[in-house]
């Protein structure tokens, strides 16, 4: 595969620790075009040793607007069916670049180990530095360890390594889009985490044209619904969940994009510091990124206040644990006291009403779509590597202009049949 | 001058030197990547101590780039400096950029004066200032003199005009970049091949205009000068800067020029062992543990880019993200040799490469830690850049070496 592509795919056994480079076959990228689409095809061509797989969308990493997303593909302990979790922040980003298109992590290790996946080589090595910490301390070791703060982290902490069937694989210090206990396979692995860092480069079919089709959907999505607006707590009104902004405003900080995302959709707050402050704050850590709009709505529902919800969202993410299963296990407990509920995260146990029904995470809201329509829209995000948030709030997005871009970066001539293939792939 | 076709003849053939020894900075590097690109494949890197062990001896050119001319002298001292004079003497063509033209001119300070080649004089030298010119420098912009000191006043580009039937690519003006190089006062003992003209927009100014025009304007960039059956040529720009190709096709014409009929025999001037050399699966095992450890410096070695520090070494300081220019150097040409299946290398070599790189990315984190904890870290740094220049050269030696090889058995097949 030659273009928009780093070409490899490693295939990594944790019962040997022996890594495998395959060639990324031009073929099933004409088949397949990229992300959930392979991501999926590696999974059952692997399906047999339980694997894990990390990918990437075809178009992530690229100047594509919104080209945030990479995913990990595996088998839900909590629906036990085959599902994806998003890859935001940079973490996507990342492992476009670390030379790998994907990663299918098969077979458990005896001991603890961790991934150290860079330039075109995937290391596994001895996690015993970092088993036993939280997902904050790992995230820290590994980059001190690296010695670069842009190595992306995805991490499981305590909810992980015992085994928690609501556990997440977290994204550096903050919670990911992983509703499906995937945390709980890393830690049955033994796998703590996967460090992400590449500074490879993607070629580009037709240069020119690529760029420019970028830049022209970018001045269209300037002009759309959502152009002048920022945050987690306008995600909240679109989907008729109410005007949080003035419960949540006394602690915002900043609202940050994941890559080359034209949306901000996460919200920095401070909790041990004066979000006012504009010098560089002396706290190592004064807050918290809200990534995830259910965790936040989850603990507001419960009746706590805005500090009081952020914080324990930080103590979920610290714990690796899906602060959404959390809020909702707690109101079915009657726990409506922080640190009842921080205490409750070791040993939670409890069927979940508010579970994903189908492949895709649920971590995304359906903005009123039928569960059929967002189900396809997701597949489309998750094949090309778009911020599923981002895909849902931007028509101007169509899977034609998708496809188009698709074509000038790799010159294989996608249709809107391969792509419908694929989709009725994945969603089957 | 202009670009002639006499290159076309097996270039690769042509026994070049690089100095990679005392006094050298990064900038050599810049010739290990405009020599690549030409075909130029008989490639050696001499430090010291090689041109001590007579290692210029099948040498035609010797390529001496920037860096400390102090530590250069010194590493070189007197018996270093003889074996430049009979090499030189003896038929070889010296060709000096920035410290490496510094290096030969007339000087009364220690060391330096064992190399008394050239009889010029400097422009850029504290004495022809004014007091108050004196103190507009800071001090990254001039290195100590004895009472004086060598200041600079322009970077980047800057326009040289070509006199005495000079040209480049037919035309009489050309665009160089200057980072500190010499401008020299006329003298009987050269040959003028440019002089400084001009400046552009991407001239950026340490001083005062008028004071960077004084010095350079109308002053010598550029001479050359025969000793004995050799030539040595001396630049104060950076002619050898991979993003000048004017500048580059300038270069190789001297390069080529009067070689000594090696073109015709494609020639290893160096001993082979074929008991050492390594190929096949254990050869990619080597490389991917060499890429392996190589990526973690790039790694943490781009961690440190917003540090934004330099270390004094010598008379030189040397800035944190030169650490990846070292490494990237070496990055580009391991991903090229990489694919090659048929490829064979000297185990001896890689294996020390591979074990040097082990200690860069170590060396680096220790001097994160120590910025990080506002220490100094001056004495690891000086040893990350001699260790990064132990790796560089010695991969750049297996890597021409692959490069002879493979077309001398191409060669052989035709």
């Amino acid at each position: 595969m030659e273009y928009l592509s780093t070409h490899k795919i490693a295939i990594i056994d944790l019962a040997t620790s022996k890594v495998m480079d395959q060639e990324l076959d031009e073929d099933l990228v004409k088949e397949k075009i990229g992300g959930a689409g392979i991501t999926t095809a590696l999974y059952e061509e692997y399906q047999g040793e339980d694997p894990i797989v990390l990918g990437t969308g075809l178009l992530t990493g690229t100047l594509a607007p919104a080209s945030a997303l990479g995913m990990i593909t595996a088998k839900s302990p909590l629906t036990g069916k085959v599902c994806h979790s998003p890859l935001t922040l940079y973490a996507g980003l990342e492992l476009k670049y670390s030379g790998f298109d994907y990663v299918v992590i098969k077979g458990k290790s005896q001991k603890p180990v961790y991934l150290w996946i860079h330039d075109g080589v995937a290391d596994v090595n001895d996690a015993k530095d970092v088993w036993g910490k939280d997902v904050w301390s790992s995230t820290d070791k590994i980059r001190d360890l690296m010695g670069d703060q842009l190595i992306q982290v995805l991490t499981i902490g305590k909810a992980g390594e015992s085994e928690s069937d609501f556990a997440q694989a977290c994204i550096n210090y903050w919670a990911s889009g992983d509703r499906w206990g995937f945390g709980k396979l890393f830690g049955q692995k033994k796998l703590k985490l996967v460090a992400l860092r590449g500074m490879s480069l993607l070629e580009v079919s037709d240069a020119e044209g690529f760029v420019q089709q970028c830049k022209e959907l970018l001045s269209t999505l300037k002009t759309g619904a959502f152009a002048d607006k920022k945050g987690i707590a306008e995600i909240a009104v679109a989907i008729g969940e109410g005007d949080i902004s003035k419960w949540l405003a006394p602690l915002v900080h900043r609202h940050l994009s994941c890559f080359n995302t034209p949306f901000p959709t996460n919200t920095f707050v401070f909790l041990d510091e004066d979000p006012k402050l504009l010098r560089e704050t002396e706290k190592k850590e004064p807050g918290f990124l809200i990534t995830d709009l259910y965790g936040l709505l989850g603990f507001k529902k419960l009746g706590l206040s805005a500090a009081e919800t952020c914080t324990l969202l930080r103590e979920c993410a610290k714990y690796g644990i899906d602060a959404v299963a959390v809020s909702e296990l707690s109101q079915k407990a009657g726990k409506k006291k922080p640190d009842e509920i921080q205490k409750s995260f070791s040993g939670l146990k409890g069927t979940l009403e508010n579970i994903g029904k189908g492949t895709f995470s649920p971590w995304c809201p359906n903005f009123g779509l039928s569960s059929n329509e967002w189900e396809k829209k997701q597949a489309v995000a998750y094949i090309f590597g778009i911020h599923p948030i981002f895909a849902l709030l931007s028509p101007e997005l169509s899977e034609e202009k998708l496809i188009e871009l698709a074509n000038l970066g790799t010159g294989l001539g996608f249709t809107s049949e391969t792509l419908d293939k694929v989709i009725a792939d994945i969603t089957k | 001058m202009s670009h002639t076709s006499n290159v076309d003849h097996l270039p690769y053939s042509l026994p070049i030197g690089i100095y990679t020894g005392s006094g050298a900075s990064h900038s050599w590097l810049w010739f290990v990547e405009i020599l690549d690109r030409m075909g130029f494949y008989n490639v050696h890197f001499v430090d010291e101590g090689d041109i001590l062990a007579n290692a210029l001896d099948p040498l035609d050119v010797l390529l001496m780039s920037g860096g400390d001319t102090f530590a250069m002298a010194e590493g070189l001292g007197a018996e270093g400096s003889d074996k430049l004079r009979s090499f030189i003497e003896g038929g070889g063509r010296y060709i000096g950029t920035c410290a490496g033209a510094y290096l030969p001119l007339r000087s009364s300070m220690d060391f330096l004066n064992q190399f008394n080649f050239i009889n010029v004089k400097i422009s850029n030298i504290s004495r022809r200032l004014s007091e108050p010119e004196r103190h507009s420098f800071q001090k990254n912009a001039c290195s100590s003199y004895g009472y004086e000191f060598v200041f600079h006043v322009a970077r980047e580009d800057v326009v040289l005009e070509l006199v005495n039937g000079f040209q480049a690519d037919g035309k009489k003006e050309m665009i160089a970049p200057l980072f500190g190089g010499p401008s020299m006062l006329p003298s009987e003992d050269i040959e003028v091949i440019a002089t400084y003209k001009g400046f552009t927009k991407k001239t950026k100014f340490l001083v005062e205009e008028d004071l960077a025009a004084k010095t350079l304007i109308g002053n010598i960039a550029v001479a050359k000068k025969s000793m004995g059956k050799g030539k040595l040529y001396i630049f104060g720009p950076h002619f050898e800067h991979p993003h000048y190709p004017s500048c580059n096709l300038f270069l190789e014409e001297i390069i080529c020029k009067g070689q000594n009929g090696r073109f015709d025999h494609v020639q290893d001037v160096f001993s082979r062992d074929p008991q050492n050399l390594v190929k096949g699966q254990t050869l990619r095992g080597l490389f991917r543990d060499l890429k392996r450890e190589w990526s973690n410096s790039r790694i943490a070695a781009s961690g440190m880019n917003d540090f934004s520090i330099s270390w004094l070494i010598g008379n030189k300081y040397y800035d944190s993200e030169k650490i990846s220019v070292f490494i990237n150097a070496v990055w580009d040409k391991l991903k090229r040799l990489e694919p090659i299946t048929d490829l064979e290398v000297d185990k001896n070599l890689l294996h020390r490469c591979v074990e040097i790189s082990k200690g860069i990315t170590k060396d680096i984190q220790a001097i994160r830690s120590e910025v990080n904890e506002q220490g100094n870290a001056t004495s690891l740094a000086s040893k990350l850049f001699l260790d990064l220049k132990t790796l560089s050269s010695n991969f750049f030696k297996l890597y021409f070496k692959a490069k002879r090889d493979r077309l001398q058995g191409q060669s052989l097949e035709g």
